[in-house]
């Protein structure tokens, strides 16, 4: 459904002059610098995809989106968007598309959210009863109905991005683009969106990609991951593959009750004399962790254990880490 | 087109909204143009003419420039006030969609507030006509080319707030430029021009040509040593600028396709 | 004392990133003030007198206020934007903190001031006297310019708070802006000398908090200094100030009832 080749975007800075009358100089004498915000990114999503497209700000996601929608023409490389090419045809293609900007609105200010609706429906020439159908579906999922009579300035930032989700959806596009669709929200409000999103990929198949920097979204929605830094991309596959080829040990975490007889701890664990916790890592492709924690059940009274398994930031941070 | 009526209904439901703040600045608008005639007048009924033109030859200059101006801002606001969508990358969710960016900032909003200094223009248009027909002048050239005059000035303050807000793909910021590209300019042409240094002229014919919006035609139709010819100087003007402002626009969008903001 | 120099000078130094912006404005204001002393020039020919004064005296006189048009409150940010302030909320943090509301806006708007003084007013009065020359002037008179753009200048500060804290009353400042404008643009001399107004305008105008901004420092520099010109000008900056300290308190007491 997405394809991208190669692509590659070149910022122009212009090399900033110091020292007296700096800016005079600058002027005159700078000298243009190419700097790469996205480089030699190639990646494939098939239809009914949903891939999470993340990386530390500044790493080059809003620039490869606006690639993907036609905003941005890339300098190098080809991208193409269910079989169209966004550069050469940006309305045809637009046509295809749903496109979020988790930070701002694309619903007119002033007026019933109801009115955007109809007059995006009229843009992309929906037809009456098409229009019916997916207010009739979208509305009821995201639950519009007790605000599509209040102009958007007075909605709250949850019922904004539904309003926005569905304002996305009303021409039926293919493939949705989300630039960070759950920023600012609260958990309920999270949970509802993601709910939506999930249910959207799963039964209509659309083809979705979204950038955030919330992992939970990754972790509930994503099939396929694709992570960016420094405008490359340095993954690109599942998060179960991901995890397996950077394995972060395990944390084993046992609370003592009572003395402990410390020189009976394994090698390599870590103890809080004062706590009276002892913190053992292992790698669980490799470990189980019942003989570690009969190894320290030896040591003393147990009160607690905990398994503690690697966090997604944790692995994320990780490859930024490796990649710099 | 349908959907361009559904957009001015919206925009105009919109503004409604505010009641109040709306017919306020209705009222406003009004005021602020008739006081800046007003002060003119004050000059003229003191001295008489202003370069050999008296108070209503000059009050047709102003009528036709507020009129030209009302309508572009009427109709065309979010070009004048294109910054935003350069400042905020606001610019970026017009080339999401399947219709071309020009058409969406038209319709984007209808500014029905500035209807106030069109309905003032025409108050304006018809006092000095009248006050030309109690002269003893000739009004009818003029009123047959009225609707000629205005599309033909409209076009020009148009291409010229295109020509500025294209600008702002490279600049961002173009609302201090407006000065010299829009609100100097229509203020100049509300005076005859021989009456501005040779150079400002020259600049008012060329670059800037608000010459033509009300200047050049009425020399003929109030027998001001012009020839009948000049009535079709302005609107060949208007579209030679209109689409030379295009072509820079449309050039201005490749640049940002290729550089982004 | 040190916190309001302190943001008065930051807010001079702020403008210098924007002098490219400032520089096309003033581009702007020159065709303005070319054009103010054509319809000038075009009306009095080299014969008739206005109020005494020909046409080079009126070319003078255009150009000064031209220059000086930097120090109204067209050359300030619209009401200091107190009005996103409002609609934001963080007005409320702005009204807890330790220094004078008022105060921190006149620092703020005299740093603006200052830089547009320097780099705006200064070089389009000295360019626009290029074509029509400098008239000649008594240096005895200087302290009472200096004074008379003092004047001015504050009370661009104070048309400009005033359009500002309409915003703790009403949505949009806008209506505010358009009034205020009005009036300054009609009744401040800035395209009539004063004294030629129609009818019971003139004397009305003289006496407004208006004729401050424009034509008293005007008639100064042209060597026509009158009581009237410092007394009604001191009179209105002593009584607006008054009036915006009390507006302030009024805003401050909406705010802790209503909250932000």
């Amino acid at each position: 459904m997405i394809r991208a080749e190669g692509l590659t975007k070149y910022y122009h800075v212009t090399e900033r002059k110091s020292g007296r009358f700096a800016t005079l100089r600058t002027f005159v004498a700078g000298r243009m610098q190419k700097v790469p915000a996205v480089q030699e990114m190639s990646f494939e999503i098939p239809k009914g995809g949903f891939v999470g497209y993340i990386g530390p700000n500044g790493a080059g996601k809003s620039t490869t989106i606006k690639m993907l929608t036609g905003i941005l023409h890339p300098d190098e490389g080809r991208v193409e968007v269910g079989g169209m090419s966004p550069q050469n045809q940006r309305k045809e293609v637009a046509r295809k598309i749903g496109v979020v900007f988790g930070q701002r609105t694309q619903l007119w200010w002033d007026l019933p959210t109801r009115d955007s609706f109809e007059l995006l429906a009229a843009m992309y020439n929906v037809q009456a009863a098409d229009y019916d159908k997916a207010m009739g579906v979208y509305a009821e999922l995201l639950g519009l109905h007790e605000f599509l009579d209040t102009p958007v300035r007075k909605l709250s930032l949850g019922q904004r991005m539904r309003a926005d989700l569905c304002a996305a959806l009303l021409h039926d596009p293919d493939v949705l683009f989300l630039d960070e669709p759950t920023i600012g929200l609260d958990v309920t409000a999270k949970n509802r969106i993601r709910g939506f999103l999930r249910d959207l990929n799963e039964r209509e198949q659309k083809t979705i990609l979204l950038t955030t920097h919330d992992m939970d979204d990754i972790e509930q929605l994503c099939k396929q991951l694709i992570i960016i830094n420094h405008g490359k991309k340095v993954y690109d596959g599942t998060l179960e593959e991901l995890r397996a080829t950077y394995p972060l040990p395990s944390v084993l975490e046992v609370e003592f009750h009572g003395d402990v007889q410390e020189l009976l701890l394994p090698a390599g664990t870590q103890y809080d004399p004062e706590r009276r916790v002892a913190r053992l890592s292992f790698d669980k492709q490799v470990t189980s962790p019942m003989p570690l924690i009969d190894a320290l059940g030896a040591c003393g009274e147990v009160r607690d254990i905990q398994v503690l398994t690697p966090k997604i930031e944790d692995i994320i941070e990780g490859m930024y880490i490796a990649s710099r | 087109m349908a959907l361009y009526w559904k957009l001015v209904k919206a925009s105009l439901k919109s503004q409604l909204q505010y009641k109040l703040a709306f017919a306020f600045e209705v009222v406003m608008f009004m005021i602020m143009q008739a006081l800046d005639f007003l002060l003119v007048a004050a000059i003229l009924l003191k001295f008489d003419t202003v370069g050999g033109w008296d108070l209503y030859e000059v009050g047709y200059l102003f009528s036709i420039a507020s009129l030209v101006r009302s309508l572009y801002r009427v109709f065309a606001n979010e070009i004048h006030s294109f910054e935003k969508y350069t400042k905020n990358g606001e610019f970026d969710q017009l080339l999401t969609r399947p219709v071309s960016p020009l058409v969406l900032l038209f319709s984007r909003g209808i500014n029905w507030n500035q209807i106030g200094g069109f309905l003032q223009g025409v108050l304006m248009l018809m006092f000095a006509l009248w006050g030309l027909h109690e002269q003893g002048a000739s009004i009818w050239a003029a009123l047959l080319y009225l609707p000629v005059s205005i599309l033909s000035g409209a076009l020009i303050v148009f291409s010229l707030g295109l020509a500025t807000a294209t600008i702002g793909f490279w600049t961002v910021k173009i609302n201090e430029l407006l000065a010299f590209t829009h609100y100097g300019p229509l203020n100049a042409a509300s005076y005859p021009m021989h009456i501005y240094p040779g150079w400002l002229r020259g600049v008012l014919f060329t670059l800037i040509p608000v010459a033509f919006i009300a200047y050049v035609p009425s020399l003929y139709l109030f027998d001001k040593g012009g020839a009948l010819w000049y009535l079709l100087v302005s609107p060949l003007i208007a579209f030679v600028v209109a689409g030379l402002a295009l072509r820079f626009w449309k050039f201005g969008i490749k640049h940002y396709h290729s550089t982004g903001s | 004392m040190q916190f309001y120099l302190m943001l008065f000078r930051k807010t001079y130094v702020r403008n210098f990133q924007y002098r490219m912006a400032a520089m096309a404005n003033n581009l702007g204001s020159l065709v303005f003030g070319f054009m103010y002393i054509a319809i000038w020039q075009g009306t009095l020919g080299p014969e008739r007198h206005v109020l005494g004064f020909g046409q080079d005296e009126m070319g003078w006189y255009m150009a000064f206020v031209q220059g000086i048009f930097f120090l109204s409150f067209m050359a300030l940010p619209r009401g200091f934007e107190i009005e996103e302030s409002v609609r934001t909320g963080s007005i409320s943090l702005q009204m807890m903190r330790p220094v004078s509301f008022y105060g921190y806006y006149l620092a703020h708007g005299f740093g603006y001031h200052a830089y547009n003084f320097l780099f705006r007013s200064i070089p389009v009065y000295l360019i626009l006297s290029l074509f029509v020359g400098f008239p000649s002037f008594d240096m005895a008179n200087l302290p009472l310019l200096v004074l008379s753009l003092l004047f001015s200048a504050y009370l661009g500060f104070l048309s400009n708070y005033f359009v500002g804290v309409v915003a703790f009353w009403t949505n949009s400042t806008r209506w505010a802006f358009l009034v205020m404008y009005t009036l300054i643009n009609t009744f401040s001399g800035f395209l009539v000398p004063l004294p030629i107004l129609p009818g019971f305008l003139a004397p009305l105008s003289l006496v407004s908090p208006f004729a401050g901004m424009n034509y008293y420092p005007a008639m100064v520099l042209l060597g026509r200094p009158t009581l009237l010109g410092v007394l009604v000008p001191l009179f209105w900056c002593v009584a607006l100030t008054i009036v915006a300290l009390r507006v302030t308190q009024a805003a401050r007491r909406k705010l802790e009832v209503q909250g932000g």
